[in-house]
């Protein structure tokens, strides 16, 4: 009976803490400053089923991120209130779910985050979490980003650098540091 | 002749009395129909080739019904089976053309998504990539 | 289908019908107008006719209250015409004309009777109908039938029997 309560108790907390992400952003399906893009697993699996130009080489890329993800959730607002909210939330994820931080960029005004919880190998990671806002007064733009699934770190690089072997040696700077 | 005038006798009797069985009748039709019968039974033959005669006699310019056999009845039921299922595979189909036209739409703003991520991340990274190239020429000039 | 089942059930009776009518009004062209009536009358009740057991004894019942209204109207003018248009398939001509002979004395005696026991005849002797369905066309119980059927036939056999007797043919 114990160890049917232990197991119970274990499988809630698994369960909480997957859906943990979930819980916090429902708040703002109602909220008209805060814009949100919430892709989940069936969707992607159908985008890698449409008939694109897959002769086209930067497709295949996409295709191929996409294939590997989980689900994407991305918040934007121009609201300086929301914003601060949306700071709050990037605080607490990167707490709760023990995100290891990959990167900081503060230029031209803006302020992004990297972190990262990292996943089966070097150029892998498990969870990508993304907040950008803005040091500028009268830029109140603020976005938060975050991707689950098998993430190829290069590949989101490939996307759009005009270096190709540069950047890879960067990323792997930034790994072994 | 396979009666015997007895056994017809008899028949002849309960025919008078209204009581014979049809198929008796139609033993008394059978034995008056050839030229067999004994003599005797004369009035009786006349009687009943008369009612073979009758019993043939068809109306002339009947009614013809349509020539529709009831085979359209399945037809329409099979043709409405097939609007249903075309119906369905149409729906089906239209369907699917809009999750693909919600998909294409969704991926689009993934492949923004992902350009937002990645031109991030590569400036940061070209950042680094200054920096190192700074400090690699920082450690030419120290040293 | 309604239309279905006239086709298939009611129009193959036409030839009772009109041999039925035929003996009732003693009229092969009475008879043809009476069939058109019949069957005029079951198309319009061809809704009702998937629930009738036996459709056959039901079209004869009808036939039958359609000649007696006609007798009945017609009592003081029925036409006495016998034609005797017999289409009787593939028979020669020789056995044909002595058959017409001889059933015409028969036909003479069977007009002779009255409507009900006619009736009575065609329906058993010629049309082959049970005796409950003579009983059910007729409106009759079983011993008015038999007792119809037995006067019908004895006057007729005693009428040919005189006939053969005088050597007459």
């Amino acid at each position: 009976m114990k160890q049917i309560k232990l197991l119970g108790l274990i499988m809630a907390i698994a369960f909480m803490s997957a859906t943990g992400v979930a819980q916090d952003f429902s708040k703002y399906d109602k909220v008209r400053e805060m814009n949100a893009f919430v892709v989940n697993k069936s969707m992607l699996k159908l985008m890698s089923k449409l008939d694109l130009d897959s002769e086209d080489e930067d497709v295949k890329v996409y295709l191929d991120l996409v294939e590997n993800l989980d689900d994407i959730r991305i918040y934007t607002t121009e609201s300086l209130e929301y914003g601060k909210q949306l700071q709050a939330d990037f605080d607490a994820l990167k707490s709760k779910n023990n995100l290891v931080e990959l990167m900081r960029v503060k230029s031209d005004g803006k302020n992004v985050n990297f972190y990262i919880k990292p996943g089966k190998s070097d150029d892998y990671v498990n969870q990508l979490l993304m907040f950008i806002n803005s040091s500028e007064k009268n830029d109140t733009q603020s976005v938060l980003m975050l991707i689950n699934g098998n993430i190829d770190l290069k590949n989101i690089s490939k996307l759009t650098s005009q270096m190709n072997i540069p950047g890879g040696k960067s990323l792997e700077n930034l790994k072994n540091q | 002749m396979e009666f015997n005038k007895d056994y017809i006798s008899e028949l002849l009797n309960l025919y008078k009395e209204g009581e014979t069985s049809l198929k008796q009748e139609q033993e008394l039709k059978l034995y008056f129909s050839s030229e067999d019968y004994d003599k005797e039974f004369e009035a009786y033959a006349k009687l009943f080739k008369f009612f073979e005669i009758e019993y043939k006699t068809q109306m002339e310019d009947q009614v013809k019904g349509t020539d529709k056999k009831s085979s359209s009845f399945w037809i329409n039921i099979a043709a409405s089976i097939c609007i249903v299922l075309g119906g369905l595979w149409f729906y089906d189909y239209y369907q699917n053309q809009l999750e693909m036209e919600e998909a294409r739409q969704a991926f689009k703003t993934t492949q923004n998504a992902l350009n937002l991520l990645s031109n991030n991340m590569n400036e940061g990274l070209e950042k680094l990539e200054y920096v190192d190239v700074f400090s690699t020429q920082k450690n030419k000039l120290i040293k | 289908m309604a239309s279905e089942i006239y086709s298939r059930q009611i129009l193959p009776l036409q030839d009772k019908i009109f041999r039925f009518s035929r003996r009732l009004l003693s009229s092969e062209v009475a008879a043809k107008d009476a069939t058109q009536d019949v069957l005029l009358k079951l198309w319009k009740l061809r809704k009702q006719l998937r629930d009738i057991k036996n459709i056959e004894a039901y079209t004869m019942t009808i036939t039958k209250n359609l000649c007696y209204d006609l007798l009945k109207s017609k009592h003081s003018r029925t036409l006495e015409f016998v034609h005797n248009n017999y289409t009787k398939p593939g028979s020669c001509l020789d056995s044909e004309i002595e058959a017409r002979d001889e059933a015409s004395i028969v036909l003479k005696l069977i007009n002779e009777l009255p409507e009900q026991q006619r009736a009575i005849i065609q329906l058993r002797d010629i049309e082959q109908f049970s005796n409950q369905e003579i009983e059910e066309i007729m409106g009759l119980n079983s011993t008015s039938v038999r007792v119809a059927l037995s006067r019908a036939r004895k006057k007729i056999m005693n009428e040919l029997k005189k006939t053969s007797a005088y050597g007459i043919q």
